[in-house]
């Protein structure tokens, strides 16, 4: 029956024995375990990890039956749930940790299915390691986490290290690496540590960019791990400027994107114009725009170091005002941030831009260009004078353009700015005709010309 | 007869020109746009109104307020106020420099590559024989007088105003310029207009300037796009400007761009 039994055994236990094998994983490489594993030191409080690899590497699937471990300092820190079934090529990983009370060499039997391991560690003394104002003694591997912090900003967390033993401890190696760590402050290695004895040092995180940032602080053989959060700075508050705050039509003005102070950032910000006309039946002025790019919407850029935003090398953009009363709405959008800033083109009498007077030969032409930015341009007078500036009679020539005005305002696109041409069939001799004075009303008010010559 | 006769109505209908009614859009000029095509630019001063293409593929254009000259990559083509062609003929490739005569009927064109001279006179281009060799770098070109041609010639101690003869070609006189470098453009009145480091001058012909503050593009070309307007033309973006040469106006303004 004995017989029988370890023949069925040996059955199943050659073929696992032949598929599994025992790696040491130090998290880029495996090594085969030998029957002796040398875990390293550490000091009593700290705990040493040892990652496994229990590898497949028959053609098919075998199970991970047994993890033990027995031994004084030693434990499984992580294992799969058992039994796990580990395909052909693939592994299971375990880990073991070296956590002693004591110092010392220590020893444990480790049992993966049916291969034994021995497992070495050394308990050395050494110096504990604490966060200054706390009681807790960090344990190699802890992470010692800065919390997030603003790029360009710097951030102390102090350390103490102890000996809470009977004897002197050297501490050889007090080191941090991590670009964004910087430290040991105010304590270098090599030093002593008398019994009972505390020295102070710190570490500084100061990120330079808005990333999570990673470091070590080791001391001897201990590592402990450094973590933080670098954060980009907030894009600087912008605002609206204009050139000119003076708002009226015809005029080329600018406007531009201060920033409340110089921008740690980058970023992008779009300005966008919206046109609100205050008259009636008009939705629009097409003339209102910028001048460069897209005609109601421009893209500036900030750069690092800049205290205004650009569009394209400029920290302005230039823009039209028309020739229709209304608002003008800007509108910033920075980040997550809108804002918003109102020009108001206010109601205005007519404006005459130029004005001739050619005389033909039986006919004074009276050309006028100029705008009206209510679309009320209504009584036209016409005053002409001799060539010894003497007024001519019938006088002043009262003409209601009312409808001319309003029809050409309703198909115009060029907002309230026009050409007007007003033809006077003259009999005589016209050359006895010097000039004209001109006299416009609108909504607003009445604009009259200066004498113009024929 | 008394004064009171020789007014004896006032119409707003289209009584002295057919065709023009008594109220419009007011029409600056014609620019050459960015993109190379040809607009009419409407508005008023600093109100600036840029219209729908008219002409693509110009290379250079200019407009006196009744004749417009349109320089393709073959062609040279004349239209009036309407946009009508008047006139076309071949030409060889190259930019063109244009200088009107008083009033804006007449025209010379410089075409730069083969450096050529036209005349542009009573409704058609005539080839106007010069010596071409006397004008290795020509900046601008002007029509003074109906007998000459301003060649505004770059030497290297400054800029040179020479006439021809347009009956013989020949040189009648040479003139140092005030200025050193282009660009530059003369007009017919004798007025310069040029740059300086704050912006641009206008020179009378009586000697008078006048210096208007301006942000320039590096490298722009000159040119006529209306009656008392003038074309500054970045010939390294879209940008595009406008000088206003009205007198008592004068002033330099930013043109909208083409959205390309």
């Amino acid at each position: 029956m004995m017989f029988r039994n370890l023949v069925f055994l040996a059955m199943l236990s050659l073929p696992a024995l032949a598929q599994i094998q025992v790696f040491q994983f130090d998290g880029a490489k495996e090594t085969l375990a030998g029957a002796l594993v040398d875990v390293g030191s550490a000091a009593p409080g700290d705990a040493l990890e040892t990652r496994f690899h229990v590898r497949n590497n028959g053609t098919g699937p075998v199970g991970l039956q047994k993890l033990a471990l027995s031994g004084e300092g030693f434990k499984i820190s992580a294992a799969p749930s058992l039994p796990y079934t580990i395909a052909p090529g693939a592994f299971a990983e375990f880990r073991v940790a070296f956590a002693p009370d004591v110092t010392g060499v220590l020893s444990a039997f480790l049992l993966v299915n049916t291969i034994n391991i021995t497992l070495r560690g050394v308990a050395v003394t050494a110096a504990s390691v604490l966060l200054t104002g706390s009681k807790t003694t960090l344990i190699a591997g802890a992470v010692i986490d800065f919390g997030s912090l603003q790029r360009g900003s710097s951030k102390s967390q102090s350390f103490t290290l102890f000996n809470s033993g009977n004897a002197a401890i050297a501490v050889n190696t007090l080191a941090v690496t991590g670009a964004m760590f910087r430290g040991p402050i105010g304590l270098d290695a090599p030093l002593q540590l008398a019994p009972g004895q505390t020295v102070a040092f710190q570490i500084a995180f100061e990120p330079q960019a808005g990333q999570p940032a990673q470091g070590t602080l080791t001391v001897d053989r201990r590592s402990f791990n450094l973590m933080g959060l670098g954060l980009d700075p907030p894009i600087p508050t912008a605002s609206i400027a204009l050139n000119s705050s003076t708002g009226a039509s015809a005029q080329q003005n600018s406007v531009s994107i201060p920033l409340a102070s110089v921008s740690q950032v980058s970023g992008t910000a779009t300005l966008t114009m919206e046109f609100r006309p205050n008259v009636t039946g008009i939705t629009d002025d097409a003339a209102i725009q910028f001048l460069s790019g897209p005609k109601r919407a421009a893209t500036a850029t900030i750069a690092v170091g800049d205290t205004a935003a650009k569009f394209g090398s400029q920290t302005n953009m230039a823009f039209q005002t028309g020739t229709t009363a209304g608002t003008i709405v800007f509108t910033l959008k920075l980040a997550n941030a809108t804002q918003q800033s109102t020009l108001t083109i206010p109601p205005a009498s007519v404006n005459i831009d130029t004005a001739h007077g050619v005389r033909r030969a039986n006919d004074l032409d009276v050309s006028i260009i100029g705008f009206d930015n209510t679309y009320s341009a209504s009584q036209l007078n016409f005053t002409f004078f001799d060539r010894s500036g003497a007024s001519m009679q019938p006088g002043v020539i009262r003409v209601d353009a009312t409808p001319d005005f309003k029809r050409y305002f309703s198909a115009s696109s060029v907002g309230g700015a026009f050409a007007l041409l007003a033809t006077f069939p003259v009999s005589g001799d016209a050359t006895q005709v010097g000039g004209v004075e001109i006299q416009l009303t609108n909504s607003a008010g009445i604009t009259k010309s200066q004498r113009v010559a024929f | 007869m008394t004064k009171a006769r020789f007014l004896i109505a006032l119409s707003l209908s289209a009584a002295g020109l057919a065709a023009q009614p008594a109220l419009q859009s007011p029409e600056i000029g014609l620019i050459q746009a960015a993109d190379h095509s040809l607009r009419p630019l409407y508005g008023i001063a600093g109100n600036f109104v840029l219209g729908d293409s008219l002409a693509t593929g110009v290379v250079s254009a200019a407009f006196s307020g009744s004749l417009g000259l349109i320089k393709t990559d073959s062609a040279l083509i004349a239209i009036n106020r309407q946009s009508e062609i008047l006139s076309n003929i071949d030409a060889p490739p190259g930019e063109a420099l244009f200088g009107f005569s008083a009033g804006g009927a007449s025209a010379l064109i410089y075409v730069g590559g083969p450096n050529q001279l036209f005349q542009w006179s009573q409704g058609t281009f005539a080839p106007v024989s010069f010596d071409p060799a006397s004008f290795p770098r020509v900046s601008a070109v002007a029509f003074p007088d109906c007998d000459h041609a301003a060649i505004i010639v770059q030497r290297d101690d400054a800029l040179w105003d020479v006439r021809i003869s347009l009956a013989t070609g020949k040189v009648d006189s040479q003139t140092a310029l005030p200025m050193q470098v282009g660009p530059v453009m003369a007009l017919a009145s004798g007025d310069l207009i040029y740059r300086d480091v704050d912006g641009m001058v206008v020179r009378k012909s009586d000697g008078l300037e006048m210096h208007l503050e301006a942000v320039l593009p590096q490298r722009f070309s000159l040119q006529q796009i209306g009656e008392n307007w003038i074309q500054i033309r970045d010939l390294d973006s879209n940008s595009q400007f406008a000088l206003r040469l009205t007198t008592t106006r004068e002033a330099v303004y930013a043109l909208p761009e083409v959205e390309q």
